[in-house]
């Protein structure tokens, strides 16, 4: 093993031992053996060994079979760059004519759908409104999940999902309708934004499009100018949304001082979810932004040498820093759903009406975590201020990483 | 117009109410005052998307101004090592329960702290397991004891390490009891007086926990005391009072047992015979009349267990509170020759008992010693685990290490039984004679449902310094190994990870460590 690879002769059931290789920086498995789960049993094993036992692995050069599956890889990594960053031209104009004007249509026709599927949800809203948010307690899920349905069928899958997840909101606590009000609000601002999208400025337009379910393609992405920087990665978290599970990753940038997000989802149980972002870690990587006026989600486009460990720069120095930060971000994407927080030194603290983190200046603001989880993070603190990166949701901060006495935990 | 003014409306609905507009003179105000407000429902949800925003990005974060904790003081022991640390939160996880307790010790041994993120789990279990509250004690260091200060439920664990009598006096009733136990270790006379102090205000159920701590460092100082709670309402507190007199040398409980049970029995040594068979000594035995008031107080027990004859149950209570060592000196023989003469007979059973009984209650090794041999012999499986904890550990091994060196692989079950009551930590000469046997156990018996499930227990108590050998030399070709494989595997997991746990400390001289 060595920085960035390990490998290993196995003795499998084959008459040769398998020959299997990780890239640590991936980290990516290879191995001989005709196994179809990947990655397979022996990429694990010696996985194992180099997370468990790392200092059995003595060997410091790599075999021949390692170092030419590396150099594949890096081939393979440097032409998917070239190809993102010059997406390919059809030969024939022709061609490009016609298949530029059936996207167009396609393009026309969901558009048309949205537009219709929103009429209907305006409906919907009114009546809300109309009967009083007092009749909703305890109506059944159907009621909910009804328009939600008519939504994804009009495409607006954005949209959609935020009815969906309304269901069940009066029955968290006394600030129900005021909850209800504010998500319905912005139900309706972005019937009302896409209306009249042309007026809208090109960012918002980006960021309503992203909130109604309107995707950004990869190669579209690829071509936006990259950001290069030292990026930290701050805090990860794993979400199920119906079927599907979401993994929101947080980075942030040591020179641009930029947050970004990346997501990575999984569709089936086998489906894995991505790895290469290790929280904690340093990475030197060029990212690419999503449009929108404020952009936060991105891709990494290209990452350089192996992730490190080192202290990080947490960027708000206190909790009215990280509040107008939130402020920024809102005003720019009313729909913006989470923003991240990156607080270099709070002290978390149980109080009766639940636990807080509260700043030098004796600010504080809301934690969303369960008991035992505040309990570990009073315990990692000691009572003494701690480095906490999260997300703020507009009413409470749910931490996901802490830095304390010089470790770095998740929780 | 602002939010909750506008919540309110969205509450009762627009369908009942107009809405008032007061846009005012503010740049909300103005925006407010462009919607269309004939639109009643649009422009409320509207109104409520720019006033919410505004609200949402004018918000200043809360003030807090009670006080905050004071912060722990820092520790004055090291942190364990990253793998420990790990190792243990697998523990704390669930992995192998029953290897807490001894990674626990092997903390405090090796002087050593678990990371903070350790600690709730640590306070949360001795909620929930009072039995590991003294292992769990020596690894919360100052972190963990300023941790459970700030949550009710991990009372327990304040004041139980302190020296501070007041925790006796304001305490929750598991630090108390926690406190008790330690302060009779270190000064038993002054754990009898608080206990005494307070006695005749501690509920029922506390008096019968507290009473048993005596049994450490009890003396005939505490007689005074016991022979008062001989007359206690509760029966517990009754019960748990005569067995510690009992067990008390000199005590006036102890005379009185004795003088009631002396003429009982009548011990008629054998002859050994030079050219003739040698005659067995026998016990006569006399039933005794009646249960008194006094025997009753004594802590016997008037009506019998089911199965048992109500003369004769009286009698094995009254031998199980009479030192064993009386009847060996008082007819001068060894106890084996005493209970191969007592068993013949119409008692055979009842006698068994009574002393097997008394030598499990009195801890008496001789005495077990030689029931051990009898139980073996009669295959009396329930029985051995009792006559086993009353032995110490290298009298086991040495008893026990040539019933399981000769069996063949084809019986088990008293080996098994042997080996799963023998509950201390192995010398390694021993772990290697259970590897060894259960090697040919595997190898010969084609199933054993019993021997496999507590097949990997086994692994909790080989000796350190043998775990790295248990890996090798499974029969794994034989017919019979697609039975056994799971088992072993277990087995084979749990060593692994008593190895890994044990490399993560630093290391110490072995020999210290085994035979406990």
């Amino acid at each position: 093993m060595n920085e960035t690879c390990a490998w290993g002769a196995i003795q499998g059931s084959g008459r040769d031992p398998y020959q299997t290789s990780i890239d640590l920086a991936g980290p990516a498995f290879k191995c001989t053996c005709p196994s179809r789960k990947f990655p397979c049993k022996h990429g694990l094993g010696l996985f194992l060994i180099v997370a468990q036992q790392p200092d059995s692995l003595t060997e410091k050069q790599p075999p021949a079979w390692t170092t030419e599956w590396l150099s594949k890889r890096v081939e393979k990594e440097e032409k998917k760059i070239a190809k993102a960053a010059a997406p390919e031209t059809p030969p024939d104009p022709e061609a490009r004519k016609k298949s530029a004007a059936a996207a167009e249509k396609r393009a026309a026709s969901r558009e048309a759908r949205v537009t219709a599927g929103l009429d209907e949800l305006s409906v919907w809203l009114n009546d809300l409104v109309r009967t009083g948010f007092a009749t909703l307690p305890g109506k059944p899920s159907s009621f909910w999940a009804t328009p939600a349905a008519r939504l994804v069928d009009a495409q607006a899958t954005g949209v959609a999902r935020r009815v969906q997840a309304l269901d069940g909101i009066t029955t968290t606590g006394d600030r129900w309708p005021a909850r209800l009000l504010r998500e319905t609000s912005l139900l309706h601002l972005a019937r009302e934004g896409w209306s009249r999208l042309a007026e809208l400025p090109s960012g918002t337009q980006a960021d309503l499009r992203a909130a109604i379910g309107f995707s950004t393609s990869q190669e579209e992405v690829y071509a936006q100018p990259g950001v290069q920087d030292q990026w930290l990665v701050l805090a990860q978290c794993l979400e199920q949304e119906e079927r599907l599970r979401v993994q929101r990753t947080w980075l942030f940038g040591s020179h641009s001082k930029r947050f970004a997000l990346c997501l990575s989802f999984s569709a089936a149980p086998n489906q894995p979810l991505d790895v290469s972002l290790v929280p904690g870690t340093q990475i030197a990587a060029e990212l690419v932004f999503f449009p929108g006026t404020r952009p936060l989600r991105a891709m990494v486009r290209q990452r350089q040498g192996s992730p490190e460990f080192s202290p990080p720069q947490l960027p708000h120095a206190s909790v009215a820093e990280a509040s107008a930060f939130a402020a920024a971000c809102l005003t720019g994407n009313p729909w913006l759903e989470r923003v991240p927080f990156a607080l270099a030194r709070v002290t978390p603290m149980p109080r009766a009406q639940g636990w807080m983190v509260r700043d030098d200046a004796g600010q504080c603001l809301p934690l969303e975590t369960s008991e035992s989880q505040a309990w570990t993070l009073a315990a990692l603190s000691g009572g003494r201020p701690v480095g906490l990166a999260g997300e703020w949701n507009r009413e409470a901060f749910r931490p996901l990483s802490v830095w304390a006495e010089g470790r770095f935990l998740r929780l | 117009m602002n939010f909750s003014e506008l919540t309110q409306a969205a509450l009762l609905g627009t369908g009942r109410q107009a809405i008032a507009i007061a846009a005012g003179e503010s740049e909300l105000g103005r925006l407010l005052a462009q919607l269309d407000w004939n639109r009643r429902e649009e422009a409320l949800l509207a109104a409520a998307a720019l006033s919410g925003l505004h609200e949402a990005t004018g918000q200043l974060p809360a003030r807090d101004t009670a006080p905050a904790p004071e912060p722990c003081a820092g520790e004055e022991l090291p942190r364990l090592s990253e793998r420990a640390g790990s190792l243990l939160l697998r523990l704390l996880g669930g992995d192998f329960p029953e290897l807490l307790p001894e990674c626990l010790r092997r903390c405090a041994r090796a002087g050593q702290l678990p990371f903070p993120e350790a600690l709730p789990a640590l306070l949360t279990t001795g909620l929930a397991r009072a039995e590991l509250r003294a292992d769990i004690l020596p690894v919360l260091g100052r972190r963990g004891r300023w941790l459970a200060a700030q949550n009710p439920d991990w009372a327990w664990a304040i004041g139980a390490t302190a020296d501070d009598e007041t925790i006796w006096h304001v305490g929750g009733g598991g630090a108390r009891l926690l406190f008790l136990q330690r302060l009779r270790r270190t000064n038993p006379a002054r754990a009898r007086e608080l206990l005494t102090s307070t006695w005749k205000d501690e509920t029922p159920e506390d008096r019968a926990g507290f009473i048993s701590i005596l049994e450490t460092g009890l003396t005939l100082e505490d007689e005074p005391f016991l022979e008062a709670a001989l007359e206690d309402k509760r029966k517990e507190v009754r019960r748990n009072a005569a067995a510690l007199l009992a067990q008390t040398p000199g005590s006036a409980l102890n005379q009185r047992m004795t003088d009631r049970v002396a003429p009982l029995l009548k011990f008629v040594p054998g002859e050994s015979g030079k050219l003739k068979k040698s005659k067995p000594g026998s016990v006569e035995i006399t039933l005794p009349g009646e249960c008194d008031k006094a025997m009753q107080r004594d802590g016997v027990e008037p009506r019998p267990l089911t199965g048992f004859g109500e003369k004769i149950w009286w009698l094995i209570q009254m031998l199980e509170m009479t030192p064993l060592d009386f009847w060996t000196t008082k007819w001068n023989a060894a106890p084996a020759e005493i209970v191969a003469a007592s068993l013949p007979g119409e008692w055979e059973k009842e006698m068994f008992e009574a002393w097997t009984r008394a030598a499990v209650r009195q801890k008496n090794a001789a005495w077990a010693g030689s029931l051990f041999s009898i139980a073996v012999r009669t295959k009396q499986v329930t029985r051995l685990a009792g006559l086993v904890g009353a032995m110490s550990a290298p009298q086991r091994e040495l008893l026990f290490t040539p019933l399981i060196d000769a069996d063949d692989g084809q019986a088990g079950e008293i080996q098994g039984a042997l080996v799963h009551c023998c509950q201390h930590e192995w010398s390694p000469e021993f772990s290697r004679t259970v590897l060894k046997w259960l090697r040919k156990i595997t190898a010969r018996q084609s199933s054993d449902w019993q021997l496999r499930g507590q097949f990997k227990g086994f692994a909790a108590h080989l000796a350190v310094s043998t775990l790295n050998e248990a890996s090798g030399g499974w029969p794994t070709d034989a017919t019979s190994w697609e039975f056994w494989s799971k088992g072993v595997d277990e087995f084979l997991a749990l060593a692994q990870f008593r190895s890994d746990l044990h490399a993560a400390f630093p290391s110490s001289n072995p020999s210290t460590h085994h035979l406990i």
